[in-house]
């Protein structure tokens, strides 16, 4: 794969939403954790009010099935005391074969999980505390 | 075989199928949006999951995130409700691709009649009654244009080809408007429906709108319940609908009824669906096909006995309809009214918190609403909060039933447009029946509501 096309997926992935993507050919293999800087921000912010003033940690941002560790890795993306930025995974949802990035709302102190390893969450479900 | 149902759809329509799913005694999963954790349905279901924020398109209109919500949750069928995606055939498609039921028709089915032009034609290949236009979308040659339309000769209604909701259509009287109502047709079909094709028709002036409900299963029996007559209308919104229509003899229905069901047979489609006609001195005229459960169902299922949301699940389950076309029997009246939370006379959509909400009950009442004490009806959705339904035994008794129950309904907190309701149960019009879609238009154009509701500000 050429740096071009590398770049090409990178920018697709970017205006996909998608937050990281993994290829796997014969003796080659590329991982792309791509830092979501997400356009749908001005509805998170006019819906967001009423949400935060009951729980200002990190939610599910759709349909999944919580992972505490990243398949791949076998480790948790962020771990609790870590620092994390606004904007950051910090963990991911299953859905078959595909995974979602988990992403912090805010920056803060990253805490312990909320849902049990293997739940099936929902949009905006509590999944992490953020300090 | 499915066990458990997941019901991609909310308000009274989400309850109403749940309450089917129950008397089967199948599951259900609640998929809703962040505006809607508190439905009465979302309380009842068996599991309750949120598949997006408050607006439409990032959760009710969401394929992706359904499909997978059923997936997760063990959901073998999806029930589309109606509105939203319930006539979207790339949805069905995606639920038929993840090995799911899809309560409707195959995706096929919902694509040939979703195309008003490819569903037109089916229809008079089947035998169906069509109003006379335009053969398909209309060329982009001027003359051509002025040739088709002085052939099914003015006034003409120009319609989009993908469009509904009265979006899109454009009525022209005389040659000279003709060139300009398309070219502006077409531009609000591009916009409104992603397609800018655009067909004529003769434009009928004093219709009625019946319409035929069928059901057919996938062992190749249909069946047609009776009509509805839902000529009530506010700007080509219904909002009042009865059934059997005042006027019009048995005989001509059964031979409508007769060629829809037949035409089920010949397109391959299979559930609930309904067939539209406009319908002027005594000819039907089709103008298009819901593939989908309606609104205004349950005036059917009043005179007819028969639960059309139960026999939709049934046949998505692969079981032949237990009654055929000999044992449906039409008894009495039946009248449904729309309450939507809106101003009544100046019809503003008034959402907000239902402070008390207090339905109405007694022989012949049926209502079919999501709202409660204390429930917060969201702005961003459809503002229809109740149906209320009146059956008696001729119509004059389901008139003055229906004028009782508006008269006990109890939505203290926002606003609804029962007043106009019991205003229309005693019009003159209204009451002798068989008036045509434009009655309404005409009556509030003349003066109906003036000076009334000046204390809503």
């Amino acid at each position: 794969m050429t740096v071009e096309e590398i770049e090409r997926l990178a920018a697709w992935c970017a205006s996909a939403g998608i937050g990281e993507i993994e290829l796997a050919e014969a003796g080659f293999s590329l991982r792309l954790l791509m830092q979501s800087v997400v356009a749908e921000t001005p509805v998170a912010v006019a819906e967001a009010p009423v949400a935060e003033m009951v729980f200002k940690g990190v939610r599910a941002p759709g349909v999944g099935v919580f992972r505490l560790n990243h398949p791949t890795t076998g480790h948790p993306v962020a771990e609790p005391g870590q620092t994390v930025r606004k904007g950051e995974t910090v963990g991911v949802l299953q859905v078959g074969p595909c995974l979602k990035a988990v992403v912090a709302p805010a920056d803060g102190v990253f805490g312990t999980a909320l849902v049990e390893d293997g739940a099936v969450v929902g949009y905006g479900t509590p999944l992490y505390e953020l300090a | 075989m499915f066990d458990t149902v997941l019901i991609a759809n909310r308000g009274e329509i989400a309850l109403r199928i749940l309450r089917a799913c129950r008397d089967l005694g199948l599951k259900t999963v609640a998929a809703h949006s962040e505006a809607d954790a508190s439905l009465r349905h979302v309380a009842l279901a068996n599991r309750a999951i949120c598949i997006g924020p408050a607006a439409s398109t990032e959760s009710y209109l969401n394929i992706a995130e359904i499909v997978t919500a059923a997936q997760l949750t063990g959901a073998g069928a999806i029930h589309p409700g109606y509105g939203f995606l319930s006539e979207n055939a790339a949805f069905a498609e995606a639920v038929e691709n993840a090995g799911l039921a899809f309560i409707g028709p195959s995706a096929a089915a919902i694509h040939t009649m979703g195309d008003k032009v490819s569903a037109k034609r089916t229809m008079i290949a089947a035998g169906v009654p069509c109003v006379s236009g335009s053969e398909g979308a209309l060329p982009q040659d001027g003359q051509a244009v002025r040739a088709i339309a002085e052939a099914i000769g003015y006034p003409v209604i120009v319609k989009a080809a993908g469009g509904g909701g009265g979006r899109g259509m454009r009525i022209v009287r005389e040659e000279r408007a003709l060139m300009e109502a398309v070219s502006l047709a077409r531009e609000e079909a591009g916009r409104a429906f992603g397609n800018a094709q655009v067909y004529l028709e003769k434009f009928l002036e004093h219709p009625r709108h019946i319409e035929i409900q069928i059901l057919a299963d996938k062992h190749g029996t249909a069946v047609w319940l009776g009509e509805r007559d839902c000529s009530m209308q506010r700007r080509h919104q219904k909002i009042i609908e009865e059934a059997p229509a005042p006027d019009i003899a048995r005989e001509a229905i059964a031979e409508i009824g007769d060629l829809c069901a037949h035409a089920c047979l010949t397109i391959g489609y299979t559930g609930a669906g309904t067939f539209e006609f406009l319908y002027e001195d005594g000819h039907f005229y089709f103008i298009e096909m819901n593939t989908r459960v309606q609104v205004e169902h349950p005036v059917t299922e009043l005179v007819t006995g028969i639960d059309i949301v139960r026999e939709q699940i049934r046949i998505a389950r692969g079981e032949p309809l237990s009654f055929s076309q000999e044992d449906i029997r039409i008894q009495g009246h039946a009248v449904e009214c729309r309450i939507n939370a809106e101003d009544p006379y100046s019809f503003r959509p008034h959402p907000g918190r239902v402070e008390r909400w207090t339905p109405p009950g007694g022989p012949g009442i049926r209502v079919e609403s999501h709202l409660y004490s204390g429930y917060t009806v969201p702005p961003h959705y459809d503002s229809l909060v109740a149906k209320l339904l009146a059956h008696g035994a001729t119509r004059a008794e389901a008139i003055r039933r229906m004028s009782g129950a508006l008269g006990e309904m109890d939505a203290v907190g926002i606003a609804t447009n029962a007043p106009l309701h019991s205003i229309l149960m005693e019009e003159r019009g209204f009451a002798a029946g068989g008036f045509d879609i434009h009655h309404l238009d005409r009556l509030i154009k003349g003066g109906l509501l003036e000076g009334r509701g000046g204390d809503d500000g």
